[in-house]
């Protein structure tokens, strides 16, 4: 039996068009050939190598053990960022296809996310290669990324939703969002750690606070560097309070970016 | 219960016709100021028909007339903004160019992607494969990338694809034109085959022959509103005495 077919109604039998959606994405992307992804690696690669000369050597950081620092929080980065960047385009890219079939639209950020975090996966094993070099024992505390990134997933399919329906009207949106990326990766705690922030003096109590609440992504950078490499020794005593305030985020901007895609999805193949 | 494979009903669709320039987060604000005009189109007005299966009926009209609308309409992918349309089982087909395949993918993986997106199952578009590629006639070229395609080609692909899942409801909107005369009579010759076994046809063509040949019964759509809908013969000697006349000032 071929299921329902409307653009509004999703079921897990479309799950079969996301994967082969992901499939076309990531031979595009990795050119069809197994270096392809080693190619696309080169590029953030060379970014951890610039940053650890940059903040190790020049700017003398007293954080120990900066590329791996640097590195376990920099592929979640790198995810959302990617993730966000295609996103905002993922309809607009495949305008043909929303004009020439009634799927279910929301495929298409759903795939645009989860080709990202096939790529995301690759990462990770090239990141646990250089656990087996250094080395570092595996342990327990790694399964911390599972959850940590289902959070992410949330956060950042509800902002594909509300800039991929935003850039349909608004095609410069792309620009303020690249701009808006950039910005953020230095509020979030991945060029230093979180520490640094709590001990500044600089920075009242108020805007430490608004550092770690306002931000869903910076409990979980705080996360992913604890669990891949503190053995789960979280440097917040309350670190689970702030957890639980990017959680509230993620669900927030989840359910706000499926109102904004439903009320509009039904234009997309009339905006040319 | 109507038996009708297509019912449409008092529909209208009503279109935003956005202006030259993008829109852009500037204007958002400036609009916010100074509300921007926009105009408001209405690209089909009142249609009622119905289409019973094993029916073939070719839509003509000037540019502009709301033909593709209609048939995006009956597919499901745009809404109606006034009346409803029902379809019994599922409509399928091509609209304009077969555009939608990916030009760095090679036509095996456009077939299968384009399987996946028209909602059928790993099976469903495994079963018919092989089909597909023969009818296209397209064997030495499926595994190169569509890009190398000429347009041709890449239509016959996309109709064969269309053709190939037999859905009650086919739509076909002006995309023989490029095909050679070959493709043409093997194409027409099918759409006719599926006819006799009660698949609903919407043909969209601009070649009075091609909808003379095919369909029993023409309508014409004029400025969103439909003005004629009888024998293709009458509807045809109808239009083209009309466009007559209006060559003729
Ligand atoms: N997405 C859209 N936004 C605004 N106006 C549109 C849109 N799509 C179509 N229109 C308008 O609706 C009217 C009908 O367009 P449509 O494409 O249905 O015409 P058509 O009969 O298929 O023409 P042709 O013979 O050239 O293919 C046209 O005036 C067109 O400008
Ligand atoms: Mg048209």
């Amino acid at each position: 039996m071929s299921q329902d077919l409307s653009p509004t109604k999703f079921s897990l039998a479309w799950l079969w068009a996301v994967t082969q959606l992901v499939r076309r994405d990531l031979k595009v992307r990795y050119k069809n050939s197994a270096l392809g992804f080693f190619w696309s690696f080169l590029n953030p690669l060379m970014q951890i190598v610039i940053l650890t000369i940059v903040f190790k050597y020049i700017m003398g950081s007293t954080i120990k053990n900066f590329s791996m620092e640097l590195f376990t929080c920099f592929l979640p980065w790198m995810f959302f960022s990617q993730a966000l960047n295609d996103g905002a385009v993922c309809v607009a890219k495949d305008f043909l296809l929303v004009r020439k079939y009634a799927f279910p639209r929301i495929i298409l950020p759903i795939a645009s996310l989860t080709s990202n975090l096939v790529h995301l996966g690759l990462g990770f094993l090239v990141l646990f290669a250089i656990f087996l070099v250094l080395p570092v024992a595996f342990n327990i505390y790694f399964l911390w990324v599972l959850p940590l990134l289902a959070i992410q997933c949330c956060l950042t399919l509800g902002l594909m939703l509300l800039f991929a329906t935003l850039h349909m009207y608004y095609e410069d949106i792309r620009f303020l969002l690249g701009s808006a990326i950039q910005l953020l990766f230095f509020l979030c705690p991945i060029v230093y750690t979180v520490d640094q922030v709590l001990t500044s003096e600089r920075l009242s109590a108020f805007w430490k606070e608004f550092y770690l609440l306002a931000n869903p992504l910076t409990p979980l950078f705080i996360g992913y560097r604890t669990a891949l490499l503190h053995g789960g020794e979280w440097p917040l005593a309350d670190y689970f309070t702030y957890l639980a305030a990017s959680i509230a985020w993620a669900l927030a901007v989840l359910c706000l970016g499926l109102m904004v895609w439903r009320r509009h999805q039904w234009r997309f193949p009339e905006l040319v | 219960m109507s038996e009708a494979a297509v019912e449409v009903r008092s529909l209208s669709k009503k279109f935003i016709v956005r202006h030259e320039r993008r829109p852009s987060v500037k204007r958002l604000f400036t609009r916010l100021l100074r509300p921007f005009p926009s105009n408001v189109l209405w690209a089909l007005r009142g249609i009622s028909l119905s289409i019973e299966p094993g029916q073939a009926v070719g839509l003509i009209g000037e540019n502009g007339s709301g033909k593709s609308t209609l048939l995006r309409i009956v597919a499901g992918i745009l809404r109606p903004t006034e009346g409803s349309v029902h379809v019994r089982g599922r409509a399928g087909g091509l609209f304009e160019l077969a555009a939608g395949f990916h030009p760095e993918l090679s036509g095996r993986d456009n077939i299968w992607l384009s399987g996946a997106l028209m909602g059928y199952s790993p099976r469903q578009v495994a079963e018919r494969f092989d089909t597909i590629v023969e009818f296209s006639e397209m064997a030495d070229f499926i595994d190169i990338p569509v890009k190398s395609y000429s347009s041709g080609m890449a239509l016959r692909v996309g109709f064969a694809i269309a053709v190939a899942f037999e859905p009650e409801v086919l739509l076909v909107d002006e995309v023989l034109a490029v095909a050679d005369a070959h493709f043409q009579r093997k194409a027409y010759g099918h759409l006719r085959r599926l006819q006799e076994r009660g698949t609903a046809l919407i043909i969209v063509s601009h070649e009075t022959a091609a909808i003379r040949g095919t369909c029993s019964r023409a309508l014409w759509l004029d400025h969103g509103q439909l003005r004629r809908d009888g024998d293709t013969n009458e509807v045809l000697d109808e239009y083209l005495a009309y466009a007559e006349r209006n060559n003729h000032g």
